[in-house]
């Protein structure tokens, strides 16, 4: 494995360092950051915000297989539904298999025009560095305009969105360490989560008014 | 008939002709709709090798964990990319965030190939719509 694992050092290691920065440098260099994001020509693993749900679905079925169309706001009023591809297969449940590396779980959440103004794709990995995970995504989307150490390491791009419990910026990844008590007894390694959530921010802000 | 209504007409009846093939939709460089049934699903090999995972991080980030390849054409989520040749017969593509990533041969599959020197195995998705 490329490097030791941890939470501890994240801080130490932030791209275009934000935290660097004296308090005030590191507000205006946030700022920057996150008005140069622009979440309507950027990609979460390919995906985008503002394409028709028809086009989504289909490639969806395409590379991962049966979708599922759900009805109902979900948390955010400018949503009407949701647009799932294996949406409980990165859960990991108590008395149930444990789900496979690799698996691709998708949530996509449309308007009633049937766009897509948020989508949320999460991949399950073997243990693996977290400096993998931020290099990978400071290298596609620059510097970080947000980002918070712990149990979960999460980074954030773009101007804030209010969507009630959801992300706080237009993009966010996190990383976390899936564990349970059987891993922790030294049994067996865990895995690693890696979702990326980006949202139609000028849509919800616009929504929002 | 006016000399102007052919090639309307013919332009309609190849993209239905395309649609029907399962073609892709959209435009290259915005999103695009992958192919219903053309090219083929390629997706990480050994997904549960520590190995590769770093690659596999990277591949992710960038949607090459889960993609179409048709011909040149690379279809990543919904991001269109087409590939040039390569050295060694590999297909390169241009990553937007991760630089020229290399398709090559590999056996009887492909592997990716990072500009940092990251190398993933792929193999063919056979469980869906094929």
């Amino acid at each position: 494995m490329n490097g030791e694992p941890t939470m501890l050092t994240w801080k130490h290691r932030m791209a275009g360092a934000v935290l660097a920065f004296g308090a005030a440098g590191a507000a205006e260099s946030a700022a920057a950051t996150a008005n140069s994001f622009d979440p309507t020509k950027a990609d979460v693993a390919g995906f985008r915000v503002g394409v028709k749900l028809g086009d989504l679905d289909a490639t969806l079925q395409r590379l991962f297989g049966k979708t599922g169309r759900m009805p109902g706001q979900s948390g955010f009023a400018g949503y009407v539904g949701i647009l799932t591809a294996n949406q409980m297969g990165c859960m990991s449940i108590v008395g149930r298999p444990r789900p496979r590396m690799g698996t691709v779980c998708v949530v996509a959440f449309f308007d009633k025009d049937e766009v897509v103004r948020a989508i949320k794709i999460q991949r399950l990995f073997p243990a693996v560095a977290d400096e993998a995970y931020r290099k990978a995504l400071v290298a596609k989307y620059g510097p970080v305009a947000d980002a918070m150490g712990g149990a979960v390491f999460l980074l954030g791009w773009g101007p804030r969105v209010d969507i009630g419990g959801g992300p706080q910026r237009a993009m966010t990844a996190s990383f976390q360490y899936d564990n349970d008590f059987v891993d922790r007894s030294g049994n067996s390694i865990g895995w690693v989560s890696i979702t990326l959530h980006l949202v139609d921010a000028a849509w919800a802000s616009a929504y929002s008014k | 008939m006016s000399p102007h209504r052919t090639p309307v007409s013919l332009m309609v009846l190849l993209a239905a002709w395309a649609q029907a093939c399962g073609g892709a939709s959209g435009n290259a460089g915005g999103p695009t709709r992958a192919p219903t049934k053309a090219g083929d699903v390629w997706i990480i090999a050994n997904p549960d090798d520590p190995a590769s995972a770093p690659a596999a991080v990277l591949a992710y980030v960038n949607g090459l964990h889960s993609f179409v390849l048709d011909g040149n054409d690379a279809y990543l989520g919904m991001t269109r990319l087409a590939a040039r040749k390569g050295e060694n017969g590999a297909r390169v593509i241009a990553v937007p965030g991760a630089g020229e990533v290399q398709i090559l041969a590999a056996g009887d599959s492909l592997e990716l190939r990072f500009p940092g020197g990251e190398t993933v195995p792929l193999q063919k998705q056979w469980s869906h719509q094929k």
